[in-house]
Order: C-alpha cells, then structure tokens, then sequence
C-alpha cells in the first residue's frame, strides 16, 4: 500500500511538472521570461510565503466544499456563488447584526455566512432530489444569479453613501468584525482563516474515514442503487453533501470579507469555486490531499500575481496551467500505462 | 447598450438569441449523441477571440474573421473530443477544464499579442452588412423582425432546420442518435461511436466559434475578457429545456433572447430597477425553465412506468 501512495503522489507531481513545463514553454515562445512561473513560484514559498497562505485559505476551502460533494458524484459547480451569498451574509451580519462585542459579531459573521452558503446550495439539491433537476447546469445558473445579486447589492441598498468614497462596494465593517490577521506574517492578508482551512480539513478526513456520514458519502459516490439497496437513502445523503458543501463556500466568503476586504465589493470573487475543483482534483478528492494542492495553487497564484506586478508576464498565465492539470487528470493519459507496467512486472516477478 | 435603440423590440430579439441558438444547435448533436457538452461557453469565448483578432490582423475584414472564429472553435472541439472520446475523461470536468483554458488563453493571448488588458478594440473593421429582405420587409411583422440582420442570422435559423434535416431524414442522424442511446448496439450495427461523437464535437465547437465571432465582431465590435458572460450554458439549458429537439430548442432561444431583449428596454428607460436585478432576470428563466422540464421529465418517466406494469 505504501508503495501505491507514494506511486500516486510521484503521478500527480508528474503532472504538475509536465504542466508547469508546457506553460513555460508557451511563455518562452511568447517570448516572455521563460522561468517566470518557476521563480514565481520559488518566491511564492520563499520571500514571499505569506502571499502563499493568504492565497492558499480560500483555495483550500474551496477544494474542501468541492471534494466532498465530488466524493458523492454530487457535481457542485455553484461554489462561486455559495460563496457570494456568504460574502453577503457576512458583510449584512457585521454592518447590521446588534451586537457589538468582538467574539459575537466574528461568530456571528461566520455562522451566518455559513448558513447562507449553505442555504443557497439547498435550491439546487432539492431541485436535483425532489425534480431530478441536473446539478450541473443549476449551480452554473445560480453562480451567475448570485453573482448578480452581490454587484445589486453594493449599487443598491448597501452601497457606501459617505463622502469621497466612488466604489461599487459597501462600507466598511466595524473593527470588532474584523477576522484577525496573522502578526508574524504581516503586512500581507495572511489571516486566521488558514488555522480554519486546515482544521476543516482534518474535521473532514475524521468524517470521510471514521464516521457513519463518510462511508455512506463514498458508498453513494461510488454507486447509488447500491446505497439504496444497503438502507441508505442516498437522496438525504445528496442533500447533505450539498449543505456541507455550501457551508464551507460561504466560510470562503466570510473570510473573504471579514479578513481580507473589509468591506463586500463587487467581483470580489476571482473564481475560488472553479480553483477549489482543480485543487479537490489534484488531490484525488481526498481532504488531507486537498491540504497540499490547496498550498500549491496557493504558491502559483501568488507567484502568478507578483510575476505580473513585477514583470510583463500576465497572470492568466496560471489559469493556463491550472486547466492543463485538470485535462492531464481527468484524461487519465498517465495512470492506466503505469498500472499496466506494474501488473506485467508483477507477472514477470 | 445604445446599439439596440431604434430598432423594433423583435428585431433585438432575434439578434440577441443568435449566438445562443447556433451554440445551442451544437450542443444539441452533442446531447442527441450522449456528449455532456459544457465546453460551450468556452468554445464561444474561444471565437469571440479569434474573430477580433483575425479581424484586427486582416486590416478589418469580419468574413475572415468568422472563418478563423470556426477553427479555433473547432481546435477546441478537437481538444475536448481528444480527452472525452479518446481517453474517456469525465465530460462535465473537461468540459470545465476547456472553460477556464479559454479564459485563460484569451486574456493571456490579449496581452501577449496584443499588449493590451481587459478590452480590444479594432479600428477597422467592415461590419458584415445587413441582408435585404425584398417585398418582405413591408410585412408587418417579418419584415420588422428580419429588417436590418446579417447573413448569421440566416444561418442561426438555416442551421436548426438543417440539424432538424440531419437529425430526422438522414441515416447520419439515425447513427447519431444511436451512439446516444446507446454505444454497445450502435457498434454491434457497424456504427462508430468515437467517431460519430468526435464529428458531433468538432461541429458543435464550429458553430459555437462562429457564435463567439458574431458576438464579438457584429454585436459589440469589440473583444473583453469572459465576454460570453453565461450565453453558453444558457444554450445547454435551452437544449435540455427543448428536449433535445431543435425547433423547441430553438424557440426557447428566441424566448431567452426576448427576455433579454425586454431587459434591455426596461434598462433603456431607467425604470428604476438595477440592471444588476435586470441581468438577474435570463439566468432565473433558465433556471426556472430547467426546474419544470426536469420536473415534467420526471412525471413523463413515472407515468410510463405505470403503464408498463399494466
């Protein structure tokens, strides 16, 4: 077995080196620095590993809302607007909530983007359980929805109306809302959201591994009927795939808000969601994986964005090799020839 | 948005939904041969690209433009088709995966290219003009909506009737669907799956390049980044709302374009409501759309059982 684990993480650094290798390549026949992303990336966990851990947070949150509901073949694509939502619930909580003190405006900021995130992943799980609506195309729609209502939102009823201030985005939130940053790392917007990234993801691998909702998640993941025949209705098990799944994307938009903005802006959102599938992806859908590719999309966002303060090199640079990842992943080019290598070695030994 | 001013509400109507249509259509035979095809959206912003800067290359000319937009739509057809058929990759995540390499393709290649960021704008560029219509264009209603559209249009409607001509009366169809239904018999029959769905692919990816192009170069003349902005999964939900059949898929283009259209007005007088709530309303219709033909499908399914255990 242990030999199979180490086999896959050399398959997936394979891909990530093949990857880096063609973006390089595509830069160097564009005629840019052609180490641009390799230094981008050197920096990313050297000088500049703060960057790193800013940009890792919602990366690994949002492979963690995305693996968990992949692991049940649930295919949520609307993490990007789960996380909208919750951006908005957070900025709603901290601006209006009644409390003033500091433990109840961040709890309350936290929970109810939570539960915005959460509730807005129900309409297209209970579309799919009850209507057989296809999550796919619903959550695509509903990003798009969502997206619309925050860019309403910060125009209309919480655009900030003091003076000098020209921005499509709300006020800024009061202090003892703010999550806090992390001193050693200062000045970046490295935040306390990391400690909750990782501590999610060890909650989740407790879950997929040592609980009930786990094998029925994977049990339901791997073949539906088969769940239904063992007593295990695989219909509550979508929608709660789904809530866990909405809740994390809206802690995205918590943090996203309360730690690093300050304040809900429009387009806020770079894509976290469609990031969280490369990163949940890499990791094979494993939670404990997800906290290594979440660090390493991390690194080369961070590296994509100083490379192009820095150089000329733009940063869409990064996108090009996050997709090539996923095709080489989802093409399975590489694993079936080394299986079959080891099956025939395994026959001449 | 001062482009649609002037002229009549279904002539915007028809403009509006013809990107959407043709993309449709492709993502029509991909369905009808059981390709889950999402790269639509990318696939038209792949166009809308390649048609401004083919446009920008050629000193202006907006037919080469199109043709461009067609293989490069098709180039991206061929890379889905590679990793769908080939090395039988999950669709929806390489559908996923060619989005976001067209959005990340196109601002790279904005910048690189071009040395711009976020919007191109060509300074030439000879709009394909307006097809005359004839005596038609003092019938009421024809004449308004048709008055004033450019060849694509044409095609837009040409193209459903010759999916619906492909897909009823030819035998290419009849293997279509086949490969649809089912891939085990269809090969037992002597028919290809791989191939038929490598055609359906780099078709789809053809029609929604020139979808991309006539956005880009006849709507707005401009290219700006993730410009399509939804219209390709709008075209897959229009599919799954017209079941697959291409005269209701394509009304239900024409409707989401209406309901643009009418968005639009409403936005152009300044009634007071946000645009941001206005834009809300084509993606809430395809949802709701989305919502009741799933649903119907669903009692359509229940009732066909009860009859078969009578």
């Amino acid at each position: 077995m242990p030999e199979g684990k180490f086999r896959a993480i050399a398959n997936q650094i394979g891909m990530i080196v093949s990857a880096v290798a063609f973006a390089t390549f595509f830069l160097w026949v564009s005629g840019y620095d052609a180490l641009a992303i390799a230094k981008g990336l050197a920096a990313g966990v050297t000088s500049d590993i703060a960057g790193t851990v800013r940009w890792a947070t919602p990366l690994i949150l949002g492979g963690l809302a995305v693996c968990v509901a992949f692991k049940a073949e649930v295919f949520n694509l609307g993490v990007d607007g789960q996380l909208c939502m919750g951006a908005a619930a957070a900025a709603a909580a901290a601006l209006y909530f009644p409390a003033h003190g500091r433990l109840a405006l961040c709890s309350a900021v936290v929970l109810c983007a939570m539960a915005a995130g959460a509730a807005y992943a129900m309409v297209p799980a209970l579309l799919k359980v009850f209507w057989n609506t296809n999550e796919v195309v619903s959550t695509l729609l509903l990003n798009f929805i969502a997206s619309l209502f925050v860019e309403y939102l910060v125009t209309g009823p919480m655009k900030d109306t003091s003076v000098g201030v020209n921005l499509n985005a709300s006020a800024i939130i009061p202090e003892n809302a703010f999550l806090p940053r992390l001193p050693y790392l200062q000045p970046s917007a490295a935040n306390v959201g990391f400690y909750i990234a990782l501590a999610a993801a060890a909650v989740m691998a407790c879950c997929f591994y040592k609980t009930t909702l786990g094998f029925e998640i994977k049990i339901v993941g791997a073949n539906e009927s088969l769940a239904n025949c063992g007593g295990i209705r695989a219909k509550k098990t979508t929608v709660q795939v789904m809530a866990i799944s909405g809740a994390i994307s809206g802690l995205i938009g918590a943090i996203e808000v309360a730690a690093i903005q300050h304040r809900l802006m429009a387009g806020f959102n770079p894509g976290f969601g469609f990031d969280g599938i490369v990163v949940s992806l890499l990791a094979k859908n494993d939670p404990i994986g997800v906290v290594f590719s979440g660090a390493f999309f991390g690194a080369l966002k961070n590296g994509g964005i100083n490379m192009e303060r820095l150089t000329d090199v733009p940063s869409a640079v990064t996108e090009i090799v996050m997709s090539i990842i996923i095709i080489t992943i989802s093409a399975r080019i590489v694993l079936p020839k080394l299986k079959k290598r080891a099956r025939s070695d395994q026959g001449k030994g | 948005m001062d482009i649609f001013a002037g002229s009549g509400i279904w002539a915007s109507m028809l403009r509006i939904a013809t990107p959407v249509t043709l993309a449709a259509m492709g993502g029509l035979l991909c369905q009808r041969a059981g390709v889950f095809n999402i790269a639509l959206e990318g696939c038209m912003l792949a166009g809308a690209f390649s048609g401004i800067a083919v446009v920008q290359y050629t000193g202006g000319s907006v037919t080469a433009g199109m043709f461009g937009a067609v293989a490069a739509g098709m180039l991206l057809g061929a890379i889905f088709a590679l990793s769908v058929v080939q090395f039988r990759a999950n669709q929806i995540i390489a559908g996923i995966a060619v989005n976001m390499l067209c959005l990340g393709l196109t601002s790279y290649l904005l910048r690189s290219l071009f040395k711009v960021q976020g919007v191109i704008r060509p300074k030439v560029i000879d709009k394909l003009a307006p097809v005359g219509i004839g005596p038609l264009a003092d019938v009421p209603f024809l004449g308004e909506m048709l008055g004033g559209q450019s060849v694509v249009a044409y095609l837009a409607i040409f193209s459903v009737f010759l999916v619906w001509l492909l897909l009823n009366k030819t035998e290419a169809g009849l293997d279509i669907c086949a490969v649809g239904e089912s891939p085990d018999a269809a090969r037992t029959a002597g028919i290809s799956p791989g191939a038929i769905q490598w055609a359906v692919i780099l078709a789809c990816g053809g029609l929604c390049g020139l979808a991309g192009s006539y956005l880009s170069t006849a709507i707005v003349s401009q290219f700006s980044e993730n410009m399509v902005q939804g219209r390709g999964f709008n075209a897959f939900t229009a599919v799954v709302f017209g079941n697959a059949n291409p005269i209701a898929t394509w009304l239900v283009t024409l409707l989401f374009g209406l309901a643009d259209a009418i968005g639009i007005r409403i936005e152009l007088k300044g009634t007071g409501f946000s645009p941001s709530v206005i834009k809300m309303f084509p993606f809430a219709l395809a949802l709701a759309a989305l919502a009741v033909s799933s649903y119907v499908g669903k009692l359509r399914r229940a009732s066909a059982q009860k009859a078969w255990k009578k």
